[in-house]
């Protein structure tokens, strides 16, 4: 009986070319075969489309021959650079890889098995994850100071502070090793801050700090926490001129308690605890609100600060007013008639919970998506206060704050 | 195209190996030829026809050459014009650029500069093509009639781009007859994926430290960072050369081709010249039967053995690239090699074989400073001298520092690369192999196929992942 059957009998060359054939085909065919995504939520973008040879409006009006020719994007195939059709299909296949979450993780892996401790600007400590701070240009940042400098001057009326808010690479500086080679948010802030004429400036650094050990900033994000914010709220009183609430006069609720954000996004590094998302409502009842957010074409108006649709999405953070948008005004029912202008970067965003309390109206504006006088969206003769707020980092690299010198 | 990309992996070779095994062996050549054009034109896409150009003038020069066996003259215009072709292409799209500028440069000339992009391979495919036409001409070889075997030949995709440089003496019985065995296939498979995993795993990370550190002021380098950088870059070249050698190797095997070995563990030479016999072997074999024989090799006496050397050393540096750093990169190599010749060969055979080692070792680092420390772009030999000056002294404390916060970080982060960069340029891992094949249980062997897998899918996770960069700022 034996001998009718062919045996089959294995061998180390017919496992190695049975595991190559695998690999080969599968991972092709499962890319082939699943379904595309168009955005990649963890980068924040568009994923590549396969790329086209045809300019598909000159082929749509084609009507000879020639035409369909002349339709053809040669260019593509026959320019070597970083544009050509060649490089566009590696690129599509790099975006679409079956499973490519699990192959970036599985890369980052390794790379911190071979001892490397930064992995796409993120340094990771135990179950902290830090966006590092290594250098910046001193001319970007001192046009920056210079324009705050220069509205405080031109708006005698206004009241203008300014308040720049460490990362968490400064309060766990002391984990961090010196020869990292990282800059000190410290002496970052106490620079700039030296260089603020008719400008009050803040400092929430020692507040915070006075902290550490609490939770203020997330694990896996580069924000800081809505208790993080409210320290810096709490450092703000002064200058603002308003008297903080005590922790205990807040009720807080757990909104989320499964955050990953940006910094996760970049290691993807599932060790690390997820963060919870915050809100502290007022005890004592908390003012009515009516936020209205323009995106730059139309608004859109909430009946509070907290969006919790962002709340389903990765994105938990945008819950905090809505993700960036060039004007967000918020009106309460706070009769003081103190407005606040606040210019700012998403650090704000947990931030304007607590000052909303105090004013009856704060517009927040992001100099990033406005090119012109900001006269033109509101009136800044109903504003007593400004108050400039960004963190360390994002101010370090900011090249738009310096447009603020467009408005009269 | 290159090996380490996804296209190549998943689209490229699984497609042209089925179709490779299934079509009838005379059909194979086809499939060879073909795919040789595209792997090619994926990267050249007009240079393709430059390519194809020359391998015609090649082929009709070879058919000539044996045509008229008995017409010395005859034969020797086609050789001629085969070699005027091949390094007339050489010379316009490799050195016209570096001629023109140094013209200018010397002689205050305004000769503009066409700047022709290198075709890719060119290097390698005029000099295969060209040892065709050589051979043929001293009639080491037989004249290949058919011109897709001739076609295939040149451009048999594994070892296109980067060598090894095949000649056709190599594979004259394989071009037109070639078994395939499922041993060849297993063997050639691991041996594409060790080639696969050094280039993507190895070399492309220890990389990024020289990389990193090439862009910092030579002028402020502590020593260690220097060494560090110029170790780093010692170790990326041989494993990205080697790492393709291997990939092309395996790949000829998969497909029944013996390419010749292009390395054999050259950072374990005990002599500079010994250095030379394991570095690029099938360059080195070249420029041997070539130059350095035609010009007398070492049979003319003393003064002209040493003139033979430093000839064939500084166009092997030429070789390497237009521009004057390469060309003292094989100088320096020349006066080395002449130096052992002349006596320090014989005390390196005697001292113990550590310091043997050592010296070849650091002789063979400070040419790589020579050939990589130089920002790309510089014409001027001056500028040449003071880059590569400034790198040496820092290399020697010159800058007042020996280790500074950027080296101690370094050495964290690039410690456990650099310990498998020391491991795997050794001949151990080999050893080891060989071991466990003679000495272990059957089953063991089994790991080899499983551990290449792995090696596999560790190198598509860095391949597939280069482009992943979240951007922390929404729509910004």
């Amino acid at each position: 009986m034996d001998k009718e059957k062919k045996k089959f009998t294995m061998t180390p060359a017919k496992l190695m070319i049975a595991l190559f054939t695998i690999v080969s085909l599968v991972i092709p065919i499962t890319t082939a075969v699943l379904p595309k995504q168009e955005r990649s939520e963890n980068e924040n973008r568009t994923l590549a489309k396969f790329p086209s040879l045809v300019n598909q409006t000159k082929l749509d009006k084609a009507e000879n021959f020639a035409d369909v020719i002349g339709a053809v994007r040669w260019e593509d195939i026959t320019v070597r650079d970083e544009d050509s059709y060649m490089d566009k299909i590696e690129t599509y296949f790099c975006d679409h890889l079956a499973g490519r979450e699990e192959w970036v993780r599985a890369r980052n892996t390794m790379e911190m098995l071979a001892g490397k401790k930064e992995i796409n600007e993120v340094y990771t400590l135990k179950n902290q994850m830090i966006q590092v701070f290594k250098d910046f240009d001193e001319e970007v940042v001192n046009s920056s100071l210079n324009a705050m400098n220069l509205f405080a001057e031109t708006h005698p009326n206004m009241q203008c502070s300014l308040m720049l808010a460490p990362t968490a690479q400064e309060l766990f500086s002391a984990e961090i090793p010196s020869y990292a080679g990282y800059l000190s948010e410290k002496t970052f802030i106490d620079e700039c801050y030296k260089k603020m004429q008719g400008v009050t400036t803040i400092d929430c650094l020692s507040y915070l700090s006075g902290h550490k050990s609490d939770y203020v900033f997330y694990r896996t994000d580069h924000h800081w926490t809505s208790l993080g914010a409210y320290y810096a709220y709490c450092a703000a009183s002064k200058a603002l001129g308003y008297s903080s609430y005590g922790l205990d006069s807040f009720n807080i609720e757990t909104a989320s308690s499964s955050f990953r954000g940006t910094l996760y996004s970049k290691t993807l590094d599932n060790s690390i605890t997820p963060d919870t998302i915050d809100y502290y409502f007022l005890a004592s009842g908390e003012p009515t609100v009516k936020m209205t957010v323009f995106d730059g074409q139309e608004q859109t108006v909430y009946d509070s600060l907290y969006v919790r649709s962002f709340l389903d999405v990765k994105d938990k953070y945008s819950s905090f007013t809505g993700s960036n948008a060039p004007i967000v005004t918020i009106e309460t029912n706070v009769d003081n008639g103190k407005n606040l202008l606040l210019v700012k970067d998403s650090y704000a965003h947990s931030l304007v919970p607590f000052l909303s309390k105090h004013y009856s109206k704060i517009t927040m504006v992001d100099m990033r998506y406005i090119n012109t006088d900001l006269n033109r969206f509101i009136d800044l003769d109903e504003y007593q206060q400004t108050l400039f707020m960004f963190n360390a980092i994002s101010f370090s690299s900011d090249i738009h704050l310096k447009k603020i010198t467009m408005t009269k | 195209m290159v090996f380490s990309s996804l296209t190549f992996l998943f689209a490229f070779l699984p497609i042209t190996l089925i179709l490779y095994y299934i079509v009838p062996d005379k059909a194979k050549n086809v499939v060879i030829l073909i795919s040789g054009l595209v792997f090619y034109a994926w990267g050249e896409p007009l240079y393709v026809l430059v390519m194809i150009a020359s391998t015609a003038i090649d082929y009709t020069a070879g058919r000539i050459i044996h045509a008229y066996d008995d017409k010395p003259k005859i034969r020797t215009i086609c050789l001629i014009v085969s070699l005027v072709m091949n390094l007339g292409l050489l010379g316009v799209f490799k050195y016209l650029g570096f001629i023109i500028e140094s013209l200018n440069a010397f002689f205050g000339f305004a000769i503009p500069n066409p700047n022709l992009p290198l075709p890719i391979g060119i290097s390698f495919f005029t000099f295969q093509s060209m040892s065709y036409t050589i051979d043929l001409y001293r009639r080491q070889i037989k004249v290949q009639k058919n011109p897709v075997s001739f076609m295939a030949f040149v451009t048999l995709f594994p070892q296109i781009v980067a060598g090894p440089i095949v000649r056709y003496e190599d594979i004259q019985n394989e071009i037109d007859h070639r078994t395939i065995t499922e041993k060849m296939v297993g063997d050639g498979i691991s041996r594409f994926i060790i080639g696969l995993g050094k280039k993507v795993l190895i070399a492309n990370n220890i990389g990024l430290l020289w990389t990193e550190i090439k862009a910092l002021d030579y002028g402020e380098l502590s020593a260690v960072t220097a060494w560090l950088g110029i170790l780093a870059f010692t170790f990326q070249i041989y494993f990205d050369f080697s790492g393709y050698s291997d990939m092309a190797i395996g790949l000829g095997k998969m497909m029944g081709f013996t390419f010749p070995e292009n390395f054999n563990y050259p950072y374990m030479s005990h002599s500079v010249s010994e250095f030379w016999r394991r570095w690029h072997i099938t360059l080195g074999n070249w420029f041997k039967s070539y130059i350095y024989f035609p010009l007398g090799g070492s049979r003319k006496g003393l003064p002209r053995t040493i003139l033979n050397l430093l000839i064939v050393w500084t166009v092997t540096g030429i070789w390497h690239g237009a521009s004057w750093n390469f060309m003292m990169w094989g100088a320096y190599f020349g006066v080395l090699i002449v130096i052992e010749r002349l006596f320090l060969g014989k005390v390196l055979e005697k001292i113990p074989a550590f310091f043997s080692w050592l010296y070849t070792f650091i002789m063979v680092v400070f040419g790589w400073v020579l050939f990589d420390a130089v920002a790309p772009g510089t014409v001027g030999f001056g500028d040449m001298f003071s880059q590569v000056g400034t790198f040496i002294a820092a290399m020697f404390g010159g800058n007042g520092v020996f280790i500074d916060n950027t080296a101690i970080n370094y050495i964290v982060n690039y410690g456990i690369i650099f310990a498998i960069c020391i491991f795997g340029s050794s001949d151990v891992l080999k050893s080891i192999g060989e071991f466990i094949k003679k000495k272990a249980p059957v089953w063991v062997q089994y790991g080899f196929p499983v551990v290449n897998t792995v090696v596999m899918l560790a190198s598509v996770a860095y391949l597939s992942t280069s482009n992943y960069n979240p951007f922390l700022y929404f729509n910004f």
